[in-house]
């Protein structure tokens, strides 16, 4: 045997050479064992053995490279296993991903074309193990951990992409900004895991009550909360945060330090946008936590709309 | 070598049309979802003018780009390019991946430098068949880097045969290019290789 040959047969990757007619001239030793029924194809008409192929993209590969000339690249993501190739033993015995290479040959005037093959499976579950984590730290990234609802972070790209939808649209957006009452004062009194207790219970009646209308709710930090609208007007958003404002209450959750009212209460910041009018994100918060504030400075436990105010200042 | 005429970059237009619509069926059969693909424009034009287009100011982004060197009646190097941000958009619609990372992975970029050989290898296929031509080509090579990084050729005075192509998948429409650099005569070549097709048409 030939040095090349003897190399060729030890090598920890396929070759394999077919001629014009699709004949195989010659195929390693690698690549002969990880077919599946490991028949020597040597001299074999390699579409024949494997008439499954045929118009698949291995087939067009080595058709383009043989017939054109041209070169192709098989890769894993967009084919997992071109070639009926397995590895391991028995039970764990399974068709593996490759990432193959074809490229066409001359020699003494007549073509060939060369198949390399490489085993890429410990790539692929690497990667998709990477997939899942990254996924996952994603979720961890815009998720706040107390209550389980989207953090500030994740606030800000739904409001982004909101913005972005109502300006292609032409459709209303509107945002309403809560704070609960006299928190400090709630959780001096009651202690941090009472205050954190009633954190969850305002979040879990936000997420119970509104995500199935549409509406996104988000923790925006501390005892600040906060309600996209997306597609509804000021009215709308108005009319939301006096529902909200109401059931908070009828909560029922005590709050001995409150000078408001003997229960959980909260006050509300309410901004919109129309369809036409153009509008920052920063604005469209700006707003929303300017009303808030004005619904603090006149006694809290109501509902102050940013837009209604500044007119009525006008 | 004479500016090509009306006709002739028409005849281009219509070869590039042929190659993408082939290379958008082949990637709608790969990934199992509506690809579709058209040249709106194919311009002939310095390799200087081709970063002044794509280099849109400071800060501009990078560009992803898959290369196949090639030979033939002309020769030279054939890119498919797009945007940075369009490459990882179009390679996790086809792959179907969701995870918001900034950089292309291995498998990704693997994936990309298919999508560019098979969009490429049907543009010479379709050329090869047009003009009655052979060309030999090198596997592919992605880059991701500035235009001027990938432009920087030696030979500035390399004119280049500059195609837009408009991809539509799944209701998204993203923008790359084609360019084919070309060498020596190729320009002339190419010339004469349209003159005779376009003969052969009208006989």
């Amino acid at each position: 045997m030939q040095l090349f040959e003897q190399a060729l047969a030890v090598l920890q990757s396929g070759v394999m050479i077919l001629d014009a007619d699709y004949r195989v001239h010659f195929i390693n030793q690698w690549l002969n064992k990880a077919f599946e029924n490991s028949q020597d194809l040597q001299g074999s008409l390699f579409f024949e053995s494997y008439p499954e192929l045929e118009g698949r993209r291995i087939h067009q590969a080595v058709e383009q490279a043989l017939k054109t000339g041209l070169p192709s690249l098989l890769s894993p993501g967009l084919n997992r296993s071109p070639l009926p190739l397995y590895h391991g033993q028995g039970e764990r015995r399974e068709r593996f991903a490759q990432s193959i290479r074809v490229q066409p040959m001359k020699s003494e005037g007549k073509r060939f074309c060369v198949i390399e093959v490489q085993d890429v499976s410990s790539m692929v579950r690497r990667e998709a193990l990477l997939n899942k984590q990254a996924e996952k730290l994603n979720q961890m990234a815009l998720t706040d951990e107390l209550t389980g609802i989207a953090n500030r972070r994740h606030f800000n790209l739904m409001l982004e992409k909101e913005l972005r939808r109502s300006e292609l649209q032409g459709t209303p957006l509107s945002l309403v900004f809560f704070d609960i009452d006299f928190f400090k004062q709630y959780n001096d009194h009651l202690g941090h895991q009472a205050g954190d207790k009633c954190l969850v219970v305002v979040a879990d009646y936000l997420k119970n009550k509104l995500e199935s209308y549409g509406y996104q709710v988000a923790r925006y930090g501390g005892e600040e909360f906060c309600i996209i609208l997306p597609g509804q007007d000021l009215d709308v958003a108005q009319h939301l945060a006096e529902r909200c404002r109401t059931e908070i209450e009828a909560l029922d959750l005590k709050h001995p330090s409150s000078s408001v009212a003997p229960v959980v209460t909260a006050s509300f910041g309410v901004s919109a946008k129309s369809g036409q009018q153009p509008e920052t994100q920063t604005g469209l918060i700006l707003r929303a936590d300017n009303a808030l504030y004005r619904a603090k400075l006149a006694g809290r436990n109501r509902v102050v709309v940013a837009e209604r105010q500044d007119k009525e200042q006008l | 070598m004479h500016d090509l005429t009306v006709l002739e970059l028409d005849a281009l237009a219509e070869i590039f049309n042929i190659s993408v619509g082939r290379s958008a069926s082949a990637l709608s059969e790969l990934t199992q979802e509506p690809v579709t693909m058209s040249v709106p424009v194919v311009h002939v034009m310095p390799i200087q003018r081709v970063v002044e287009l794509l280099s849109p100011g400071i800060g501009a982004e990078r560009l992803t780009c898959v290369s196949q060197m090639f030979n033939g009646s002309f020769a030279g190097e054939a890119m498919l390019m797009f945007p940075e941000n369009s490459s990882l958009e179009i390679v996790r619609l086809m792959l179907g991946s969701q995870v918001p990372i900034e950089q292309l992975s291995e498998i990704e970029q693997d994936a990309l430098s298919e999508i560019g050989n098979i969009i490429l290898n049907a543009c010479f296929s379709t050329i090869a068949d047009m003009l009655q031509d052979t060309f030999s080509c090198e596997l592919p090579e992605l880059t991701v880097a500035s235009v001027e990084d990938i432009l920087r050729k030696p030979e500035s005075e390399q004119t280049v045969l500059f195609i837009q192509i408009q991809l539509a998948l799944e209701s998204r429409s993203l923008e790359g290019y084609l360019a084919f650099i070309m060498g020596g005569e190729s320009e002339a070549n190419l010339q004469q290789a349209l003159r005779g097709f376009l003969n052969g048409v009208q006989d």
